[in-house]
């Protein structure tokens, strides 16, 4: 992919492994030096289509195409408003007959067809007060995403309505909650203790190290190895576990089980 | 547990290490005999026995070399490199890999796995001769011993057994200063290390046997304690096998080890020179044309590649001539 180059300075990829593309609404890639130059002010127009833009609308340019990169900004802004779902239609011909209407729009947007019109067009679907249509059915996307309907139906009246800084709990504004995923629950974990074949007689318990008179014998642990964790204790169980562990190995093949029994 | 962890190293009986040996020889000698008839083959390759009897003589020099080490080796390095060397030819035959090789690899690989930690040049320091070989003999060995052991790199050593039956007996026992005991247990478990012992029975086993045989030379009896004490209400099913066990291992230890004469070792020598796999050998030609052949390898294919696309370049600049000859 060496062979993106700025369409006004024609430096390439090649020449300058920095180079970085720019687009803006109108998909027209600049490189970052140029768009640097041209919007000095903060506003111009596109060196291609002379459309004017807004120097804080460039964006780096994340496809190859920059087609491709017009039309996710079209359909970012355009589903913002037409965020109808199914169960806002009776049936399925009317949704789909919506879903066409959106990509009609997109289409013609894209490839500069009927811009005005098509703009004067946008948001027909809400003809009065749009404004609130479009909130209340942000809000129930952002709903249907938490998937926490508890939270927001039951304990509603137990709960304060407003946060410490006078604003209302749950007022959407613009602050949708975090999609929250529930984790897919397995069986619970049960502890199993492990089993120790020893293959020797039974030697001394944890307790009895600790309480018997093992640890007379040998040498008690320094304040920094306790400090570390360390304890005398720990060495004396290991050497006696060695040391019984085993003492019924005889050359006979047989298998653990005969021995236990 | 332990016993689940020993089993890779131990074998049930004598038997089965003699047919082990001897199939690791017979394996060596079917594979490189080529045309010679069996009176020949039989003269010119060692026997099992023969290979024995070298590995004994550098089992003694393993110890030596331990002992010699600086800075001073923790019992444990001397222990496991014995183990390690034991098991390796159990698999392998003398004449395949020669012990004086495969010694110090042992040693090596010990100390990593004791966390007796040492770099190369500082252990190679402790050899006699070429010092830059020696490393690159050990380094060159140490993946290939490690395969051989079957990456059962973990050793179940006598000594902390031994440290749980003193401070059991201090503990349970009447015995009059048990710290006595150490000499004598120390003594034999130098000395088994030199037998089989470690292969065949648990290491537990090995150091009751050593802290019995050590009370017994001082004249004292710790039956009581075996018996009473430490199987408990066990003792009757038990004490049958261990103590068969027990005696089985002083046997095996207080056997004297002959050490072969200075002729019929150097003889020995001479002939494993003679029969040895040379391609295993450092110092002959068919190793270093190999040890060669693998580092240039990649240099190799590299030229390789380069030279072909030289060839293409070429070709284009012939054929862009002849364009421009047309034009």
């Amino acid at each position: 992919m060496d062979d993106q180059e700025c369409p006004r300075c024609k430096t390439t990829k090649y020449r300058k492994p920095t180079l970085k593309l720019m687009v803006n609404i109108c998909g027209h890639p600049l490189c970052e030096g140029c768009v640097d130059l041209l919007f000095l002010k903060g506003t111009g127009n596109c060196y291609e289509c002379n459309q004017p833009l807004r120097r804080g609308n460039f964006r780096v340019q994340l496809f190859d195409d920059s087609s491709v990169e017009k039309e996710v900004e079209i359909r970012k802004k355009l589903l913002k408003d037409y965020n109808k779902v199914e169960e806002d239609f009776n049936s399925l011909a009317e949704y789909n007959d919506y879903l066409e209407e959106i990509e009609e729009i997109v289409f013609n947007l894209c490839n500069n067809i009927d811009i005005l019109e098509t703009n004067n067009s946008l948001l027909s679907p809400f003809p009065d007060g749009a404004k609130d249509i479009v909130s209340v059915y942000a809000s129930r996307m952002s709903e249907n995403v938490t998937d926490l309907p508890a939270l927001f139906s039951q304990p509603s009246q137990d709960l304060p309505k407003h946060f410490s800084s006078g604003i209302r709990i749950g007022s959407n504004l613009g602050l949708s909650v975090p999609a929250i995923v529930k984790p897919e629950l397995g069986p619970l974990y049960k502890y199993e203790p492990t089993i120790k074949m020893i293959d020797g007689p039974d030697y001394p318990s944890w307790d009895d190290v600790r309480r018997g008179n093992y640890l007379k014998h040998v040498r008690t642990e320094t304040v920094e190895e306790k400090a570390g964790g360390y304890v005398c204790a720990i060495a004396t169980m290991r050497a006696l576990n060695d040391a019984f562990a085993g003492l019924y190995h005889t050359n006979k093949r047989t298998s653990p089980a005969a021995v236990e029994t | 547990m332990v016993n689940a962890l020993l089993r890779p190293c131990i074998i049930s009986d004598e038997s089965e290490l003699i047919a082990l040996r001897e199939a690791a020889n017979q394996n060596f000698i079917l594979e490189h005999r080529a045309e010679l008839t069996d009176e020949e083959a039989s003269e010119h390759f060692l026997s099992a026995s023969e290979e024995r009897v070298l590995v004994r003589h550098y089992q003694l020099q393993l110890r030596d070399f331990c002992k010699r080490f600086s800075p001073p080796m923790p019992k444990v390095v001397i222990g496991t490199a014995f183990h390690y060397l034991k098991r390796f030819y159990l698999n392998n035959s003398v004449m395949d890999y020669h012990p004086k090789e495969i010694l110090v690899t042992c040693v090596y690989l010990a100390c990593k796995v004791e966390e007796f930690n040492l770099s190369i040049s500082q252990f190679v320091s402790n050899i006699k001769g070429d010092q830059q070989k020696a490393s690159d003999i050990i380094l060159n060995n140490e993946l290939l011993l490690m395969q051989q052991l079957k990456y059962h790199l973990t050793v179940h050593n006598p000594y902390r057994p031994v440290e749980g039956f003193l401070i059991d007996i201090k503990t349970r026992s009447q015995l009059r200063d048990p710290d006595r005991l150490r000499p004598g247990i120390d003594e034999f478990l130098d000395k088994m290390f030199l037998t089989d012992a470690c292969l065949l029975f648990s290491p537990s086993q090995i150091a009751l046997a050593a802290v019995l045989q050590s009370a017994s030379k001082l004249q004292e009896n710790l039956d009581a304690y075996v018996t009473q004490t430490l199987l408990g209400q066990h003792a009757n099913v038990r004490l049958v096998d261990l103590i068969e066990a027990v005696r089985k291992i002083r046997t095996l230890v207080s056997k004297p080890i002959e050490s072969p004469s200075r002729e019929m070792f150097k003889q020995l020598e001479k002939r494993l020179e003679k029969c040895r796999n040379q391609a295993n050998n450092p110092d002959s030609h068919i190793y270093k044309e190999r040890m060669l052949e693998s580092l240039n390898d990649d240099d190799e294919s590299a030229a390789r590649r380069y030279s072909q696309l030289s060839q293409k370049e070429n070709a284009i600049l012939e054929h862009m001539k002849g364009i421009s000859k047309l034009s």
